[in-house]
């Protein structure tokens, strides 16, 4: 295994001038509000900290997981792809085109075999050997294969990659399949949503490169600190619910008011994502917040799940628990104490703060 | 006066309104009631009998005697207006499930109202709200709290051992302010009220064990990990010209 370049090594090697390298880390330091002191220190971070090689690979998709990712506010898309990871290989982010950036891609697998993060956005076709989508003349599946042989661990990004999303809805003409079913053999963290937030996916990213693991997962393979909770328990229209408040047509006099949107179809109460606590757009504002319900784009198959105006009936049909984090309740079918303290357990981990303010001691 | 049934003979622990109970024949006595047997008027207190009264029943001495049951404790007076407080809330919420809720598909119609293991916190009142659509943790305003000024759906959050976990602010007419923080909703997972009375119950154990804190985003670990990558050298120790003054003192003058 050759030794993992620097962010210098790598600039170098794209012909920049130690000059204009310098330059470079005076501006990232203006730009990260840091004063000029900090300059020798990260253009010293830049020079001998090795960044971890991420290939980032589009199958059937929409790229809307790309357009939420750089719009992450904490912390900033820029610092993530600029100097904590080596973003090697996106068609959607790269400055190379055509034979040169399927040659990084070649380039990346063969130089960091085993170290480095394979993230896939979209999912491949099966049908007719995966001929619906095609990149750089050949099967998306087949460079999906190749990319995730080597690599240390997969993320998937968004309901496409974790699920299927829209192309594998009902009847899936493609047969559009998601990654763990493709890729049997890799660590694979789920990220869903359409798209997911972007602050989950910059603070999955950097807590893989932080501590060098995943985070803890749930059963189904998504970070249980973005994705342990429902949409509605942390919802700030909650206590209408509670209290039978709802919105029974729009534009009625309890929509005015800020009423809960059970009733509207919102599919907040089977659907585990963090936007009522992290929210979008740097926090400034979630689905429910601008009047409209949930439709759990971030739950398995969420296309097929009746539409997204017909309230939610039996709760069960959904499977919600079992998707989850499993009680069991219901299907051990025994009052034991042993059942209770875990239901009692795991509904307290579900309803803690996720996102950490300070450093504990 | 000592007695030896209760609190190791603590008198000051038995109120005038505490019902004694012989620990051999299992007789009461109630203050209410007095006793006719000694021609005790009813209103006298237990510590206030003569010395020599013993058990108009079977003899055993006045020290012999046990609380059965002391309606003048704090406890009991703390009991007392838990009980209050959580009445209201539970006959507001029946009153919802009454109006609102019944016909709801998502309803669990296995389960009822019930305000369960309230206790003091903080001068506050903390329990478990069960209902057929939710299951909350619930904070009320102890008596000498004022929380008119909440704002209902404002997010507060509250730190208890097991982790921080985020309230919010909720107005209801007739229970007035509260915090409420979800657990459970819906309710499809419970198969009987019991079912539900036992998680409500264990969940007040574990709110305050340490041991059940989940993992967070680390966000601020991340944040100060790179920070501490990107700090500045540690300032080198500049050599200022002495003054002269400091010169010719060595120093003395600058102290």
């Amino acid at each position: 295994m050759s030794q993992i370049e620097t962010f210098y090594d790598v600039m170098r090697r794209q012909g920049i001038t130690r000059r204009s390298f310098m330059k470079y880390c005076s501006l990232t330091a203006a730009a990260l509000g840091l004063g000029p002191a900090y300059v020798p220190k990260i253009a010293e971070a830049m020079e001998t900290k090795p960044r971890t090689p991420v290939i980032w690979v589009h199958g059937l998709e929409c790229t809307c997981c790309s357009e939420s990712f750089i719009r992450s506010a904490h912390p900033l898309a820029k610092d993530v792809v600029l100097s904590m990871i080596s973003l090697d290989y996106d068609d959607t982010l790269m400055a190379a085109a055509g034979h040169q950036a399927e040659a990084a891609l070649m380039d990346t697998i063969e130089k960091y075999k085993g170290n480095y993060i394979l993230a896939v956005e979209g999912n491949p076709p099966l049908n007719e050997d995966g001929m619906y989508c095609i990149v750089g003349g050949k099967p998306f599946v087949e460079q999906l294969k190749m990319a995730a042989e080597h690599a240390k661990a997969i993320i998937s990004w968004g309901a496409c990659a974790s699920y299927g999303c829209v192309q594998a809805a009902s009847p899936n003409p493609t047969r559009a399949t998601p990654v763990h079913k493709v890729i049997l053999d890799k660590p694979i963290i789920k990220v869903p949503g359409c798209p997911p937030i972007a602050e989950v996916m910059t603070g999955v990213i950097t807590y893989m490169l932080t501590f060098d693991r995943l985070p803890e997962l749930d059963r189904q393979g998504r970070p249980l600190m973005f994705y342990s909770q429902r949409i509605h328990d942390k919802c700030y229209r909650r206590p209408h619910f509670d209290a039978g408040q709802f919105v029974e047509h729009w534009d009625d006099e309890n929509a005015r008011k800020g009423y809960c949107l059970y009733k509207m179809g919102c599919k907040g109460p089977t659907t585990y994502n963090a936007c009522s606590t992290v929210r979008w757009n740097d926090g400034v504002s979630f689905p429910i917040q601008s009047g409209h319900g949930c439709i759990g784009c971030s739950e398995d198959g969420f296309w097929d799940q009746g539409g997204f105006y017909n309230r939610l009936t039996t709760i069960k049909q959904f499977g919600i628990e079992e998707n989850a984090d499993q009680i069991g309740m219901a299907s051990a079918g025994v009052v034991a104490a042993g059942v209770a303290v875990h239901a009692a357990v795991s509904a307290l981990k579900r309803a803690q703060k996720k996102s950490q303010d300070k450093v504990e001691d | 006066m000592s007695f030896e049934g209760s609190y190791l003979g603590a008198n000051d622990r038995i109120s005038p309104l505490a019902i004694m109970e012989c620990k051999v024949c299992w007789t009461t006595y109630d203050p209410a009631e007095g006793d006719s047997f000694r021609q005790i008027m009813p209103g006298t207190a237990f510590a206030d009998l003569p010395e020599d009264w013993s058990c108009p029943h079977c003899g055993t001495p006045k020290t012999q005697f046990m609380v059965r049951e002391d309606p003048g404790s704090a406890e009991a007076a703390e009991a007392a207006m838990i009980a209050g407080a959580t009445a209201a809330l539970e006959a507001d919420f029946r009153e919802i499930w009454s109006s609102k809720m019944r016909g709801l598909p998502m309803v669990n119609t296995a389960l009822h109202v019930e305000a369960i293991a309230f206790r003091p916190h903080d001068g506050n009142w903390l329990g478990v709200l069960i209902a057929p659509w939710f299951m909350n943790l619930v904070l009320l305003p102890g008596p000498d709290q004022d929380w008119s000024a909440l704002t209902p759906g404002e997010k507060e959050v509250l730190v208890f051992p097991s982790g921080e976990y985020e309230f919010l602010h909720n107005h209801r007419d007739l229970t007035g302010p509260y915090k409420a923080c979800s657990l459970f909703s819906p309710m499809a997972d419970f198969s009987s009220h019991m079912q539900a009375q036992d998680v409500a119950r264990a969940v007040m154990v574990a709110l305050f064990d340490p041991g059940n804190r989940a993992e967070t985003d680390r966000a601020a670990e991340i944040r100060a990990v790179r920070e501490a990558e990107l700090a500045p050298p540690p300032e080198p120790e500049i050599a200022v010209a002495p003054s002269r003054r400091a010169l010719l003192t060595g120093g003395l003058s600058e102290g």
